[in-house]
């Protein structure tokens, strides 16, 4: 996975969605030193917007603490088959990308 | 239970697990920082309907599973906070929209043990719930 990509599972049951996320992404922190001894500078994921059928539905912000390659999960109420689920994101280095996918 | 004795206590835990070399000052000015941008001067009152997964050994320091479930009514925002750290907030979910459900699992690079918070906030006001994880089998790189 290149940088940013973004992978999608999802699983209906009990009139809920699941949703699992997993961000390629360093998640340096900005407190690591490299061979050298020198900082390794912070690049982060810092907001994720999540969408429904291009309605927001939420905003999730993140730190510099969550693992490299995040992976997150989250519950939707509700959610049939083929809505489509869009996730974007921004890192703090104003990179962005998005991903999105049908409910199956 | 007033904001200042909720980082009171919080911060009992830290200095129980904080490595001699971390500048306690700024770690626990970046908590009270971020608690105080978040809550204001509002009080946090602790609670059990905020579920909070968190192992008490992890196995591997540069991968914590955290997992909160919210079950307090009209739940509009969690936030996950660490204790030991100049950057405290981790993570913050708006659940303001009726169809995202209360619910957060990811994982946490972590350097060291440390007293993981989950902060609901609901048109009730704030709530918390705090955890330890006391030991961690291997740190991740610094």
């Amino acid at each position: 996975m290149s940088v940013g990509s973004v992978s999608i599972r999802t699983r209906i049951a009990d009139e809920s969605t699941y949703i699992d996320l997993r961000i390629s992404h360093p998640m340096e922190s900005g407190t690591r030193k490299d061979s050298a001894g020198v900082v390794i500078p912070s690049w982060y994921l810092t907001d994720m917007d999540l969408y429904h059928n291009d309605v927001r539905i939420g905003a999730l912000e993140l730190g510099p603490l969550v693992s490299r390659n995040p992976a997150i999960s989250i519950v939707l109420n509700g959610g049939q088959v083929d809505d489509i689920v869009k996730v974007t994101w921004v890192d703090n280095r104003g990179e962005v990308g998005e991903s999105a996918v049908a409910l199956n | 239970m007033q904001r200042r004795d909720w980082i009171k206590l919080a911060g009992a835990g830290s200095i129980a697990v904080v490595a001699p070399n971390r500048l306690l000052g700024d770690t626990l000015a970046g908590f009270d920082r971020a608690l105080s941008d978040l809550v204001g001067t509002a009080n946090v009152k602790p609670d059990d309907r905020i579920e909070l997964f968190v192992p008490e050994d992890a196995a591997n320091g540069a991968v914590v599973p955290v997992g909160v479930t919210s079950k307090v009514p009209n739940t509009l925002k969690i936030v996950l906070l660490i204790n030991n750290h100049v950057r405290s907030k981790v993570a913050t979910l708006d659940t303001s929209n009726a169809m995202l459900a209360p619910r957060l699992s990811t994982h946490l690079q972590l350097e060291s043990p440390a007293t993981i918070t989950a902060l609901v906030h609901s048109k009730l006001g704030w709530f918390s719930n705090s955890t330890m994880v006391k030991t961690l089998g291997e740190s991740c790189e610094t």
